[in-house]
């Protein structure tokens, strides 16, 4: 018996080991850059791997808002992600209900080609766009890539929202037509005061995408002061390569709207992603 | 009659609304999706530069790049990318997973949300990163090595490795997502069965691979489409980390389309990777919801 307490006590020990090993092979990158991000330039000219002995906890911080404009970077990145999230909302809200409820004509056959149409990638269309983009004026243009944004969107958004609603009872929805409500009022009074939690999970799954995107902005932006976040660290990159403390600022101001959205809705966000695959 | 039928099957009401509610997805759906799409194939038959005039060439783009090593060399890579993924990826996540599905483990929701971290932030990010982790001169993995009395290596700039280091970086951003579906998967598993094997005198190995995994099976395929699908449209890191470098050593399908036409101006021959990228991924996504439709 006491043996077997043993092996089992060296198992345990094995186990957390494994575990914690992993936690500190995850959090490395991370440590690195909140750790350089308080130095002092002159301290982490050697490199961001050799022990720390300046601090300078605002100055980097202050130099990366201001200086390196990630004042307006930010403020491009969250222009395009509320556009792409309030729009996305609205058009597969709507899309879906219609899907889900309603009974017409070749319903079901626009359904499938909507979804036939998501597992193209964006990477096929991403030429023939460049000149879409151009014609409807919106290259160049944070609000545009915004809007663009609803659109690749589309498919998980009206899947993950079609399988919202049918999962609604519809006797919900005859009981207030039965009292006299209008087509548009069982919407807004009956269905979308139930549909926060559908909204909350697609909310956090376009507020990422659209927060790291860096293929179409680099693809369809031009003015450096246009730049969301992503496109502006990789060019900031390029300039700026050895400023190590500098370029750590930026990072961090760039990871912390998306952890703290994350730390918010995690459970949404660890199921969400894998339904998220089929996405182009 | 046609009509009388019609009005007993449809509410004229539901009708109306119904297809004014599927009107804006619909209009952004034929303008970028439809629309592109046909124009992707277009210029996949035609010899432009973006601006001037085109000819017309047939497929002769395609001959081109099914001859074409650079194209192969990214193709190449992008599998290497997926295979090295599932290596650094979903087996770990799969490990860890089994440990934190363990009956009693202390702290399973933080290691959870940890491990997790990776896959929600930007490519930008945790490339630039990873290349000074990488950094022959000052990189931690070079210190670690020192510590081992080891030969510093050039991870990114040596073309037999920079693959192996992108990879690797995938890997760190892809187990803790491989871990939350696992442990979904681990969690929902039949305890009666292990119990009883246990009982039997099976070992904890045996348990492994004759109950636990079988069990888990369909999502392990699902996972691995999924990885492969995922794997193919991977561009940001590589952009980050090598630019495709040394020597294409890491070119991978997506950033070749975005050289072709972007900065060599061959429209008509990046559109065509991109069509062959398309049916490529089409293929497998619909793989991949025949194999989540049949979980279901």
């Amino acid at each position: 018996m006491h043996a077997y307490r043993i092996r089992k006590r060296i198992g345990r020990a094995l186990l957390y080991f494994v575990l914690i090993l992993a936690a500190v092979y995850t959090l490395v990158p991370f440590a690195t850059i909140i750790v350089t991000s308080l130095r002092t330039q002159r301290d982490v000219l050697r490199g961001p791997f050799y022990t720390p002995r300046e601090w300078a906890v605002t100055e980097n911080y202050i130099q990366a808002w201001t200086i390196g404009r990630f004042d307006r970077y930010f403020s491009n990145s969250l222009i395009m992600l509320l556009i792409t999230v309030a729009g996305t909302l609205i058009v597969c809200t709507l899309a879906s209900y219609s899907f889900a409820k309603f009974r017409y004509p070749g319903r079901n056959a626009l359904y499938y080609v909507l979804l036939l149409g998501m597992m193209i990638p964006f990477q096929t269309i991403m030429l023939p766009l460049y000149f879409v983009l151009k014609s409807f004026g919106m290259l160049n243009s944070v609000p545009g890539i915004g809007i663009l944004g609803i659109a690749t969107g589309l498919g998980f958004g009206i899947m993950m929202m079609r399988s919202f609603f049918v999962s609604l009872p519809d006797t919900l929805l005859e009981a207030a037509r039965l009292d006299g409500c209008s087509e548009l009022k069982v919407l807004t009074h009956v269905v979308l005061p139930n549909t926060f939690p559908a909204w909350s999970s697609l909310t956090v799954f376009t507020a990422m995408g659209s927060w790291n995107n860096l293929l179409a902005p680099m693809l369809y932006i031009f003015d450096e002061a246009k730049y969301p976040i992503p496109y502006a660290l990789y060019a900031f990159r390029g300039s700026h390569s050895t400023d190590y403390a500098l370029l750590s600022a930026a990072m961090v101001i760039s990871i912390v709207p998306i952890i703290i959205i994350y730390l918010v809705f995690q459970s949404k966000f660890q199921t969400n992603l894998m339904a998220g695959a089929i996405k182009g | 009659m046609q009509g009388v039928k019609f009005k007993e099957r449809y509410n004229k009401k539901q009708v109306i609304a119904g297809y004014l509610m599927i009107l804006p997805a619909l209009a952004l759906f034929a303008v970028f999706f439809v629309y592109c799409l046909v124009q992707a194939f277009h210029y996949s038959l035609l010899d432009w530069n973006g601006v001037g005039s085109s000819v017309f060439v047939g497929l002769s783009n395609y001959r081109e790049l099914f001859t074409n090593d650079v194209f192969w060399l990214s193709f190449g890579n992008n599998w290497y990318y997926a295979l090295g993924i599932i290596v650094f990826g979903v087996f770990p996540g799969m490990l860890l997973a089994y440990l934190l599905s363990g009956p009693s483990v202390r702290g399973r929701a933080i290691f959870r949300s940890v491990y997790f971290l990776p896959r929600i932030i930007s490519a930008v990010v945790y490339g630039m990163v990873w290349v000074w982790i990488y950094d022959p001169r000052r990189g931690l993995l070079k210190k670690i090595i020192d510590l081992f009395g080891g030969q510093s290596i050039a991870m990114l700039g040596d073309i037999h490795t920079a693959m192996l280091g992108i990879t690797i970086t995938g890997g760190w951003t892809y187990f803790g997502f491989c871990m939350v579906i696992f442990l979904a998967a681990f969690m929902g598993r039949d305890q009666l069965l292990q119990e009883s094997a246990l009982i039997d005198g099976a070992t904890r190995l045996q348990i492994f691979w004759k109950i636990d995994l079988p069990q888990i099976k369909p999502v392990i395929n699902m996972l691995i489409i999924y990885t492969i699908i995922d794997s193919f449209k991977v561009y940001d890191l590589v952009l980050v980390m090598t630019g495709g470098g040394p020597n294409n050593a890491t070119q991978i399908m997506t950033y070749y389309i975005y050289l072709q036409a972007f900065e060599l101006n061959r429209y008509g021959y990046g559109s065509a990777v991109a069509i062959v990228l398309g049916v490529f991924m089409v293929i497998f996504t619909i793989l991949y919801n025949y194999l989540a439709e049949r979980e279901d």
